[in-house]
Protein backbone atom coordinates (compact mmCIF):
# COMPACT_ATOMS: atom_id res chain seq x y z
CA UNK A 1 0.00 0.00 0.00
CA UNK A 2 1.61 3.25 -1.17
CA UNK A 3 0.78 6.71 0.20
CA UNK A 4 1.52 9.99 -1.55
CA UNK A 5 3.20 11.35 1.59
CA UNK A 6 3.91 10.60 5.21
CA UNK A 7 1.17 13.06 6.16
CA UNK A 8 -1.38 11.20 4.05
CA UNK A 9 -0.28 7.93 5.67
CA UNK A 10 -0.63 9.43 9.16
CA UNK A 11 -4.14 10.70 8.37
CA UNK A 12 -5.14 7.28 7.05
CA UNK A 13 -3.62 5.61 10.09
CA UNK A 14 -5.75 7.72 12.45
CA UNK A 15 -8.88 6.37 10.78
CA UNK A 16 -7.92 2.73 11.30
CA UNK A 17 -9.25 0.68 14.21
CA UNK A 18 -5.79 -0.62 15.03
CA UNK A 19 -2.58 1.36 14.87
CA UNK A 20 0.21 0.03 12.71
CA UNK A 21 3.41 -1.00 14.39
CA UNK A 22 6.14 1.63 14.51
CA UNK A 23 8.37 1.55 11.44
CA UNK A 24 5.62 0.01 9.28
CA UNK A 25 5.74 3.03 6.94
CA UNK A 26 8.88 3.23 4.82
CA UNK A 27 9.94 6.08 2.50
CA UNK A 28 10.19 4.93 -1.11
CA UNK A 29 13.76 6.18 -1.22
CA UNK A 30 14.68 3.61 1.43
CA UNK A 31 12.98 0.84 -0.54
CA UNK A 32 14.85 1.91 -3.63
CA UNK A 33 18.10 1.62 -1.72
CA UNK A 34 17.14 -1.84 -0.45
CA UNK A 35 15.83 -3.26 -3.73
CA UNK A 36 19.03 -3.57 -5.74
CA UNK A 37 20.97 -5.71 -3.25
CA UNK A 38 17.82 -7.56 -2.10
CA UNK A 39 16.91 -8.72 -5.59
CA UNK A 40 20.41 -8.94 -7.08
CA UNK A 41 21.13 -11.91 -9.30
CA UNK A 42 17.54 -13.10 -9.72
CA UNK A 43 18.03 -13.83 -13.43
CA UNK A 44 21.07 -16.03 -12.86
CA UNK A 45 20.90 -19.82 -12.63
CA UNK A 46 23.37 -19.65 -9.76
CA UNK A 47 21.17 -17.44 -7.60
CA UNK A 48 20.34 -18.86 -4.19
CA UNK A 49 18.34 -17.28 -1.35
CA UNK A 50 20.39 -15.19 1.03
CA UNK A 51 20.67 -16.36 4.61
CA UNK A 52 18.61 -14.68 7.29
CA UNK A 53 21.78 -13.07 8.61
CA UNK A 54 22.69 -11.72 5.19
CA UNK A 55 19.18 -10.35 4.67
CA UNK A 56 19.32 -8.70 8.08
CA UNK A 57 22.50 -6.91 7.06
CA UNK A 58 20.79 -5.63 3.91
CA UNK A 59 17.87 -4.30 5.95
CA UNK A 60 20.22 -2.67 8.43
CA UNK A 61 22.28 -1.07 5.67
CA UNK A 62 19.12 0.35 4.11
CA UNK A 63 18.26 1.92 7.44
CA UNK A 64 15.50 -0.54 8.34
CA UNK A 65 16.39 -1.25 11.93
CA UNK A 66 14.38 -1.90 15.07
CA UNK A 67 12.06 -4.72 16.16
CA UNK A 68 9.72 -4.42 13.17
CA UNK A 69 12.59 -5.27 10.83
CA UNK A 70 14.15 -8.11 12.79
CA UNK A 71 13.95 -11.33 10.78
CA UNK A 72 14.55 -13.67 13.69
CA UNK B 1 6.44 -33.03 1.63
CA UNK B 2 8.65 -31.34 -0.98
CA UNK B 3 12.33 -32.10 -1.31
CA UNK B 4 15.12 -29.56 -1.16
CA UNK B 5 15.38 -27.88 -4.59
CA UNK B 6 17.60 -29.85 -6.94
CA UNK B 7 20.16 -28.41 -9.33
CA UNK B 8 17.51 -28.79 -12.02
CA UNK B 9 15.04 -26.79 -9.92
CA UNK B 10 17.50 -23.94 -9.47
CA UNK B 11 18.29 -23.84 -13.18
CA UNK B 12 14.60 -23.90 -13.99
CA UNK B 13 14.10 -20.98 -11.59
CA UNK B 14 16.67 -18.95 -13.52
CA UNK B 15 14.95 -19.79 -16.78
CA UNK B 16 11.60 -18.81 -15.28
CA UNK B 17 12.87 -15.40 -14.22
CA UNK B 18 14.47 -14.71 -17.59
CA UNK B 19 11.23 -15.70 -19.31
CA UNK B 20 9.32 -13.23 -17.16
CA UNK B 21 11.84 -10.52 -17.99
CA UNK B 22 11.49 -11.17 -21.69
CA UNK B 23 7.75 -11.80 -21.92
CA UNK B 24 6.33 -9.77 -19.07
CA UNK B 25 4.35 -12.84 -18.10
CA UNK B 26 4.97 -15.99 -16.10
CA UNK B 27 5.32 -19.17 -18.13
CA UNK B 28 3.00 -22.03 -17.23
CA UNK B 29 4.42 -25.30 -15.93
CA UNK B 30 3.62 -26.86 -19.31
CA UNK B 31 5.53 -24.12 -21.12
CA UNK B 32 8.49 -24.63 -18.81
CA UNK B 33 8.41 -28.36 -19.43
CA UNK B 34 8.22 -27.90 -23.19
CA UNK B 35 11.04 -25.37 -23.19
CA UNK B 36 13.26 -27.61 -21.10
CA UNK B 37 12.14 -30.78 -22.91
CA UNK B 38 11.38 -32.59 -19.68
CA UNK B 39 8.19 -34.25 -18.40
CA UNK B 40 5.66 -31.95 -16.79
CA UNK B 41 5.90 -33.97 -13.59
CA UNK B 42 9.55 -33.02 -13.21
CA UNK B 43 8.71 -29.34 -13.52
CA UNK B 44 5.85 -29.73 -11.06
CA UNK B 45 8.11 -31.33 -8.47
CA UNK B 46 10.74 -28.65 -8.99
CA UNK B 47 8.18 -25.85 -8.60
CA UNK B 48 6.84 -27.44 -5.43
CA UNK B 49 10.32 -27.70 -3.95
CA UNK B 50 11.02 -24.06 -4.75
CA UNK B 51 7.71 -23.04 -3.19
CA UNK B 52 8.52 -25.04 -0.06
CA UNK B 53 11.84 -23.18 0.12
CA UNK B 54 9.98 -19.82 -0.10
CA UNK B 55 11.56 -19.05 -3.45
CA UNK B 56 8.24 -18.96 -5.31
CA UNK B 57 4.53 -18.95 -4.48
CA UNK B 58 2.22 -21.26 -6.42
CA UNK B 59 -1.51 -21.02 -6.90
CA UNK B 60 -3.91 -23.87 -6.21
CA UNK B 61 -3.37 -25.22 -9.73
CA UNK B 62 0.40 -25.30 -9.33
CA UNK B 63 1.20 -22.30 -11.52
CA UNK B 64 3.58 -19.57 -10.38
CA UNK B 65 1.64 -16.86 -8.55
CA UNK B 66 4.62 -14.93 -7.19
CA UNK B 67 8.24 -14.87 -8.31
CA UNK B 68 9.31 -11.85 -6.34
CA UNK B 69 9.32 -9.10 -7.33
CA UNK B 70 7.16 -10.31 -10.24
CA UNK B 71 3.54 -11.38 -9.89
CA UNK B 72 2.13 -14.18 -11.98
CA UNK B 73 -1.39 -12.81 -11.87
CA UNK B 74 -3.09 -9.44 -12.14
CA UNK B 75 -2.61 -7.23 -9.11
CA UNK B 76 -3.15 -3.58 -8.28
CA UNK B 77 0.36 -2.76 -9.45
CA UNK B 78 1.06 -2.70 -13.19
CA UNK B 79 4.62 -1.59 -13.90
CA UNK B 80 5.15 0.09 -17.26
CA UNK B 81 8.73 0.18 -18.57
CA UNK B 82 10.18 1.15 -21.96
CA UNK B 83 10.70 -2.54 -22.73
CA UNK B 84 7.41 -3.93 -21.50
CA UNK B 85 4.85 -4.21 -18.71
CA UNK B 86 4.93 -6.37 -15.60
CA UNK B 87 2.64 -7.18 -12.70
CA UNK B 88 4.13 -6.52 -9.26
CA UNK B 89 3.02 -8.12 -6.00
CA UNK B 90 3.05 -4.93 -3.97
CA UNK B 91 4.21 -1.32 -3.91
CA UNK B 92 7.77 -2.30 -2.96
CA UNK B 93 7.94 -4.76 -5.86
CA UNK B 94 6.58 -2.08 -8.20
CA UNK B 95 9.70 -0.07 -7.40
CA UNK B 96 12.00 -3.09 -7.40
CA UNK B 97 11.09 -4.36 -10.88
CA UNK B 98 12.49 -1.39 -12.84
CA UNK B 99 15.55 -1.34 -10.57
CA UNK B 100 16.10 -5.07 -11.14
CA UNK B 101 15.69 -4.61 -14.90
CA UNK B 102 17.95 -1.55 -14.93
CA UNK B 103 15.34 0.58 -16.58
CA UNK B 104 12.85 3.34 -15.88
CA UNK B 105 9.36 2.35 -14.77
CA UNK B 106 6.07 3.89 -13.77
CA UNK B 107 3.27 2.29 -11.75
CA UNK B 108 -0.01 4.20 -11.48
CA UNK B 109 -1.59 3.91 -8.06
CA UNK B 110 -3.91 5.77 -5.74
CA UNK B 111 -3.17 7.03 -2.24
CA UNK B 112 -5.44 5.30 0.30
CA UNK B 113 -5.14 8.35 2.53
CA UNK B 114 -6.24 11.05 0.14
CA UNK B 115 -7.63 9.22 -2.88
CA UNK B 116 -5.12 11.08 -5.02
CA UNK B 117 -3.81 9.27 -8.09
CA UNK B 118 -0.04 9.29 -8.44
CA UNK B 119 2.77 7.30 -9.99
CA UNK B 120 5.34 5.23 -8.21
CA UNK B 121 8.27 5.92 -10.47
CA UNK B 122 11.85 4.95 -11.14
CA UNK B 123 13.74 7.33 -13.36
CA UNK B 124 17.47 7.03 -13.95
CA UNK B 125 17.72 4.82 -10.88
CA UNK B 126 15.96 7.27 -8.58
CA UNK B 127 12.64 6.37 -7.00
CA UNK B 128 9.77 8.70 -6.34
CA UNK B 129 7.75 10.64 -5.49
CA UNK B 130 10.30 11.56 -2.85
CA UNK B 131 7.64 12.12 -0.17
CA UNK B 132 5.81 8.82 -0.80
CA UNK B 133 5.81 6.04 1.79
CA UNK B 134 4.87 2.36 1.65
CA UNK B 135 3.07 0.56 4.45
CA UNK B 136 4.11 -2.94 5.45
CA UNK B 137 1.17 -4.71 7.13
CA UNK B 138 3.21 -7.18 9.18
CA UNK B 139 6.71 -7.23 10.69
CA UNK B 140 9.53 -8.61 8.55
CA UNK B 141 9.78 -11.85 10.50
CA UNK B 142 6.16 -12.61 9.56
CA UNK B 143 6.34 -11.80 5.84
CA UNK B 144 5.93 -15.46 4.89
CA UNK B 145 3.22 -16.29 7.45
CA UNK B 146 0.67 -15.18 4.86
CA UNK B 147 2.58 -14.00 1.83
CA UNK B 148 -0.64 -13.24 -0.04
CA UNK B 149 -1.56 -10.68 2.62
CA UNK B 150 1.95 -9.27 2.96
Amino acid sequence: MAFRSGGAAAAWERRQPRAAEPDAFVPVEVLGRLSAPWYAGRFDDGWRPASVAAKQILLDEAGLRGPFWRLA
Amino acid sequence: MSATPSDFAWRMRGRLFRAIRERGATPTPSELAAGLRVPLERVTRALESLAAAHVLVLDSAGSVLMAHPFAGARTGFRVETPSGSYWANCAWDALAIPLLLGTDGVTPTRCPGTGEAFDLAVRAGRVGPAEAVVRFPVPARRFWDDIHFT
